[in-house]
């Protein structure tokens, strides 16, 4: 098992060296140097060219690559934080630290202190999420799966394959249209701050409810096939034929086989909660993870964009290697020889 | 839980089914049908665009500026710069049913071909694959665009390779599974032993057999490339002005949504129903072709 | 001790049920119909059987007779399209059609209780073993959790599973084919029911572990006196398990009574047909021809009025059988039969002239020598798929090659034809040695002469593409004709060959039955026109009547055009009838070789002892001299034991010597070649397991 661990950890840190290898390359495409993001557009070419110079900033790609891996994991200082530059960028961690993701051209900080609070923000966003699509997907992929073809099963999958249809900036505009002009019972921005007059939680429904209507169709129509296999298999039969209840056959054996595969695919929703919310948090004014991805890519942004590459990268790894541990425990076939 | 191997004769009825195209079995699902209806009524649309009575989507018409509600020259009103709403919504059409498909078919080429290559070959072309195609699923899927088009810039050429890059690796993981399992197949060995080449045996023996799960995969990603080429244009990485682009139309409307919600709402009904179209159209075919 | 004898002589173990009792099940003009969206199908028309106490009762008929269907109806299981339209079905006094889904609940596994087909997919693999035989007392017997566990463990024992204790704590798929069936089994019978259902229990089984479960079934029953409906399609197996036994045909019971009568005196030509069917352990191809029933088993959109079977049967007599309304009529004392004219049916036993053996020229076709393949998996582990496997086939012979699961048969014919490369070993051919050699990397005419006929019909042929699709294919790439209109025309004469009309070649192949697609395969083997053709269980996917037209076709054509062949099976007495030389694998080596005669004659490998006294014949009078049942399991090809392979399982081990020295071959004669420890002359001691009544062996 260990061996296991970490051939994965492995894996991981060498998927997330390639992501942001990738990242880095493609980013060569964007106009603008980091030089001239740093010191604004009022600067002159000159003094540009000056900062590029110290920031040696044209050498070759995997060169500029090195150095900041070199800077990330503290042995080289940041070169944008060098005193001699004359930018006045400060970070209180101090210049050269492991995990010193660099400093956000953007936003005038230490990455560092910027990236947290806004994944945390997002955190709570997809926890609160996660919590309402579990049961709802749960309940209608089971309830589709069971009896294939019946009423409930058609119903409820039209329910579903129509909520996968509406984006989140459609289903977005239309609760705002709801819930805030015609009637309002809700705020249409959520920047989770009492400004507005509108108590916290209260900024959490739409946002959710946006992300819960896209997603947990998705979610219950995995789960109805895998259900829907399951009742097809032939040890269904065998229970049925012992003298089972329906309840007792589905509680006791098309469940703990039907929920394997779906097991997974739940976990995986937590990676795109974390880093694919981008719209609903643009709609709602929310200040996220996806929201800093988005700016930090149109600005240019590299270290920003990075350090959120890796910090996405992570998440997914974990998670498929959560759901990869989840199968070997409910899946004998794959823990036992 | 059906007694499968006794229902001769309704195994009889199947073979017959069989026989005719397999395009018309379509037709027996109810949520088939509507899909296309959908699909077929915004492919007329698109088609039409051109001929039809409708005023331009790119002039802004100074004097019904701002005004979303139905008129006699403007039937779904204009948006904030004046521009038929309408007329939008039917070039929008047009621009989104050119891309999408397209990019789609593109990602499936680029995406079946890594499948096939990796399934049949197995040993360390398939476990190269395989990692890079990992790496690639790590990202959720907007992101990759977002980074993407941010940086290289949003064109048609672009969101192709966009696409490619973003579906192409799910593609292959659905191929290189399907071929997993059929290269055991005892008609494949049957080809080996005629010195069929591993091209013919990929294209010609294989291939025609993923074809049903490739087409219901096909039809989703139009659906979802669609949702995401909205995306891109509600976050302002769309197409280029003037192009009306069902995304774009809703963030320019949203700022005055308290005002006038139909501006935003309209944009975005016309993108769910295509959207729905495609994916009723993709659950219809999957039922119709079921083994 | 690895002796376990039983001497059962043939047919019947009546315990002689009471046939004044009430029976125990009782099926009055059953009716079941399959209501789909646009067409209603029936299934079963009208179908009556009665099982007494105690009695072992047989239901044969080949695919879409209606067999399973029926159990299926008694459990009350048809599905959403199902429905019993009419009849009855009392069990126990008790009505079953139309009872309340409670009252079916309260039956289903406590009073009747089934055991399935495949017991890999009839068992949930992420529930223990324990916790789902535990389910049945829990459901039934109101025991607490422990009190099941213990039963479970207690059923564990009488199925003969070793280590009751730790097999509840296991999945089943760490459990071997004939272990699993056990634990089926013993689930079936752990609340004692009254009634067994069995549906095909051990198709798919190795012989060898078939035999020990029906052995198993047969103790079991008579201890807890468990009436048994046995459905199968193995008429042989029946005959020897059965009191009595209903044959069905289309829906409709054709033929019933007890096993004795009715195999020693059938009636009904179909079921004198399919007797006919089923090759004889006495004589080859050059003495008997197994029967062919023309025609193919009718729809039920198809069937005519009156006599179901009168299309294909040869004593049709217009007014006769097609009047509608036939009835069951007695011909004899608990012998009914569905038959208008059936004492004039009188079975002609087929016989040919004893033909001269054939001359087999002396030429080598194709000789293997040490031919080994091993494959490592993980860092340390290699199985042992062949190992040193020596034999020869000269040219228009048919050599067969037998063994269980897991002896290396098919590796063997995927290394010859070229899928596969053998680790080492030459396979010498037209001068080339081929073994190391994939399909790919031969010459263009070596891949010509050797040409395969598969297992499966319907993975055969591409399901994209029409049946003809890879003949063509093959004549073209091996430039047989060109041109289109020549292609087309041989593809006709292929099809001519094998006994199907030319429409068949544009069809798909869903439309066409397992026996149709086989001989697609066959024409599509033979399109190449090879030297050399390896047949792998090209049979064995068929019903028996369908078997036995394919063989037949498959020998006259070989015959014709002087292929060799090689001819692999699992199925020894299709063998006998087949082969004109034999091979015995097990484990990975060759544990005997000689003429079929031999081999199957007196002086034989312990192996092939045992694994000829594991066929079952319909004919009654063709005992075995007994019956050698084998103890344990095949082992696992990554662990092969050291010394004789057979070893572990052998009922005349000689001793420690054959744990550990690998046995010499002993050359028993030019052509006959043994592997074993036991000398010369006690393996020549040793009579032939069958004692046939005619000696008409050649």
């Amino acid at each position: 098992m260990s061996k296991f661990l970490l051939k994965r950890l492995i894996m991981m840190l060498l998927t997330m060296l390639c992501a942001s290898f990738l990242v880095f390359a493609v980013c060569e495409f964007t106009p603008g140097s980091v030089a001239r993001k740093s010191l604004g557009p009022f600067a002159t070419q000159q003094q540009v060219d000056i900062l590029s110079e110290k920031l040696k900033a044209n050498d070759p790609l995997i060169v500029r690559y090195g150095r900041w891996l070199g800077v990330l994991v503290g042995a080289i200082p940041d070169p944008l934080q060098d005193p001699s530059t004359g930018l006045n960028f400060k970070d209180p961690r101090g210049a050269q630290y492991f995990g010193n993701f660099g400093y956000s051209t953007l936003n005038k900080l230490p990455v560092n202190d910027v990236i947290w609070s806004r994944l945390g923000n997002t955190a709570i966003l997809a926890g609160l999420a996660f919590l309402l699509i579990v049961p709802l997907s749960i309940i209608f992929g089971i309830l589709s799966g069971l009896k294939e073809g019946g009423v409930l099963d058609r119903t409820l999958s039209v329910i579903c394959i129509t909520f996968t249809s509406i984006p989140e900036f459609a289903s977005g505009v239309f609760l705002v249209t709801l819930f805030v002009i015609l009637w309002p019972v809700l705020p249409g921005t959520s920047p989770l701050n009492n400004d507005g007059g509108w108590a916290v939680p209260y900024q959490f429904v739409l946002p959710v409810a946006v992300l819960v209507i896209y997603d947990f169709g998705y979610v219950a129509r995995m789960i109805r096939v895998s259900m829907i296999g399951v009742m097809e298999r032939p040890y269904i039969r065998t229970a049925v034929l012992k003298g089972m209840s329906t309840r007792r056959m589905v509680l006791g054996h098309a469940l703990r086989n039907g929920m394997i595969a779906p097991f997974t695919v739940l976990l995986l929703q937590i990676n795109f909660l974390i880093s694919g919310v981008v719209v609903t948090e643009l709609v709602f004014a929310y200040p996220g993870f996806g929201r800093l991805i988005l700016d930090a890519s149109l600005f240019g942004d590299i270290a920003t964009l990075e350090a959120a590459t890796l910090i996405t990268v992570a998440v997914a790894v974990v998670t498929q290697l959560l759901g990869d541990l989840g199968y070997m425990l409910l899946d004998p076939r794959i823990r036992v020889k | 839980m059906a007694v499968q191997d006794n229902i001769d004769g309704i195994k009889v009825a199947a073979a017959k089914r069989a026989a005719r195209p397999n395009w018309m079995r379509i037709f027996h699902s109810k949520t088939a049908i509507v899909g296309l209806f959908l699909v077929v009524f915004w492919v007329a649309a698109a088609v039409l665009a051109p001929v039809l009575p409708l005023p331009s989507p790119t002039d802004s018409d100074v004097m019904a500026m701002g005004n979303p509600f139905p008129s006699a020259t403007h039937w779904l009103g204009t948006d904030i710069l004046g521009r038929d709403v309408l007329a939008r919504l039917i070039f929008g059409a047009r621009t989104v049913l050119f891309v999408a498909p397209l990019s789609v078919a593109v990602a499936m080429i680029v995406g079946i071909a890594m499948g096939m290559v990796a399934g049949y070959y197995g040993g360390w072309i398939d476990t190269l694959i395989s990692r890079f195609s990992d790496i690639v699923l790590a990202f959720p899927v907007l992101v990759i665009y977002v980074i993407l088009i941010a940086n290289i810039g949003p064109s048609v050429l672009n969101i192709v390779i966009a696409t490619t890059i973003a579906s192409s690796p799910g593609i292959g993981r659905i191929t290189r599974g399907l071929v997993l399992g059929l290269k055991e197949q005892e008609y494949i060995a049957a080809a080996k032993l005629r010195a069929e080449s591993t091209l013919y045996i990929m294209l010609v023996e294989l291939l025609p057999n993923c074809r049903s799960l490739l087409i219901v995969d096909a039809c989703l990603r139009i659906g979802y490339t669609i949702i995401t080429i909205g995306i891109l244009g509600f976050l302002g990485l769309g197409l280029p002005p003037p192009n009306p682009d069902w995304g774009g139309m809703v963030k320019e409307s949203v700022t005055v949504l308290n005002v006038w919600p139909l501006m935003s709402l309209i944009p975005s009904a016309a993108l769910v129903s295509l959207v729905l179209g495609f994916n009723l159209l993709a659950d219809g075919m999957r039922e119709a072709w079921k083994p | 001790m690895n002796l376990s004898v039983s001497n059962l002589q043939g047919a019947a173990m009546s315990d002689a049920p009471n046939s004044e009792l009430e029976p125990l099940l009782d099926i009055r003009d059953l009716r079941i119909e399959f209501r789909g969206k646009s067409e209603t199908v029936v299934a079963v028309p009208k179908l009556s059987i009665s099982v007494r106490p105690g009695e072992s009762y047989g239901l044969v008929g080949e695919s879409g007779c209606g067999k399973s269907t029926t159990a299926m109806a008694i459990m009350g299981y048809l599905g959403n399209t199902g429905v019993i339209a009419g009849g009855s079905i009392r069990f126990d006094g008790k009505e079953l059609v139309g009872a309340r889904e409670r009252e079916l609940r309260a039956i289903r596994g406590r009073r009747i209780a089934m055991v399935y087909q495949d017991p890999m997919s009839a068992l949930n693999p992420v529930k223990t073993i324990g916790s789902q035989l535990a389910e049945v007392p829990l459901l039934h017997l109101g025991s607490t959790k422990a009190e099941a566990m213990e039963m479970a463990a207690a059923m564990l024992d009488d199925v003969r599973l070793p280590d009751a204790g730790d097999m509840l704590k296991r999945y089943p798929h760490q459990l071997s084919g004939g272990q699993q069936q056990r634990v089926v089994i013993a689930m079936a019978l752990l609340a004692r029911p009254s009634l067994l259902l069995l549906d095909e229990p051990t198709t798919g089984l190795d012989v060898t572990v078939e035999a020990a479960v029906i052995d198993l079934i047969g103790e079991l029953r008579r201890r807890y006196s468990t009436s048994l409906l046995f459905i199968s399609h193995n008429l042989g197996l029946i005959a020897e398990t059965c009191d009595r036994v209903g044959i069905m045909y289309s829906g409709e019971m054709v033929e019933e009574g007890t096993t004795g009568d009715l195999f020693r005196r059938p009636r009904h030509p179909y079921t004198q047909g399919l007797i006919d069917c089923i090759p004889d352990i006495g004589s080859g191809k050059h003495s008997r021809a197994l029967a062919a029933i023309p025609g193919h088993i009718p729809l039920p959109q198809e069937r005519p009025v009156g006599c179901f079977f009168a299309p294909r049967c040869a004593g049709f007599t217009a007014g006769l059988c097609d009047n509608p309304g036939l009835a069951l009529t007695e011909a004899g004392a608990d012998h009914l039969v569905r038959c208008a004219r059936w004492p004039e049916m009188e079975r002609s036993i087929r016989s040919l002239p004893v033909e001269r053996a054939q001359v087999v020229p002396k030429e080598e076709a194709i000789a293997l020598s040490d031919v080994t393949k091993l494959y490592r998996i993980g860092a340390d582990k290699t199985v042992k798929a062949n190992e040193a496997v020596s034999f020869g086939a000269r040219k228009a012979e048919i050599v067969a090659l037998v063994g269980e699961s897991g002896c290396g048969k098919s590796t063997l014919a995927r290394i010859v034809t070229g899928l596969d490369s053998a680790t080492s070993g030459s396979i010498r051919m037209a001068g080339e040695n081929i073994a190391e050699l994939q399909a790919r990397q031969r010459p263009r005419d070596m891949l010509q002469s050797i040409q395969m006929i598969f297992q499966n019909p319907d993975s055969t042929l591409n399901p994209s593409h029409s049946a003809a699709f890879s003949i063509r294919r093959s004549i073209k790439k091996f430039g047989i004709r060109k041109g289109k209109a020549a292609i087309e025309e041989r593809v006709r004469e292929l099809l001519e060959m094998v006994r199907l009309s030319p429409t068949v070649a544009d069809r798909k192949p869903n439309q066409l039955s397992g026996g149709q697609k086989q001989r697609i395969a066959i024409a599509r083997a033979f399109a190449a026109d090879p030297s050399l053709i390896v047949a792998d269980e090209p049979v064995s996917a068929l019903d028996v009547s369908v078997q036995a037209a394919v063989v037949t076709l498959l020998l006259d054509i070989q015959k014709e055009k002087h292929t060799t062949m090689l001819f692999i099976s699992h199925d020894l007495a299709l063998v006998r009838h087949v082969a004109d030389k034999v091979v015995v694998m097990y484990l990975g080596k060759v544990m005997e070789q000689g003429t079929v005669e031999e081999v199957f004659g007196r002086g034989t490998h312990p192996y092939t002892e045992a694994l000829i006294s594991a066929i079952r014949s319909p004919n009654l009078d063709e005992a075995p001299r007994e019956r050698i049942r084998l103890t344990g399991e095949t082992p696992s090809p990554v662990n092969v034991p050291a010394g004789c392979r057979f070893a572990t399982r052998c009922h005349r081990k000689v001793g420690a010597i054959c744990d550990t020295v690998a046995p010499p071959i002993r050359q028993m004669s030019e052509t006959h070649q043994i592997a074993c420890h036991i000398e010369e002359e006690r393996l020549r001691a040793e009579l032939p397991i069958y004692v046939l009544a005619t000696g008409g062996n050649e």
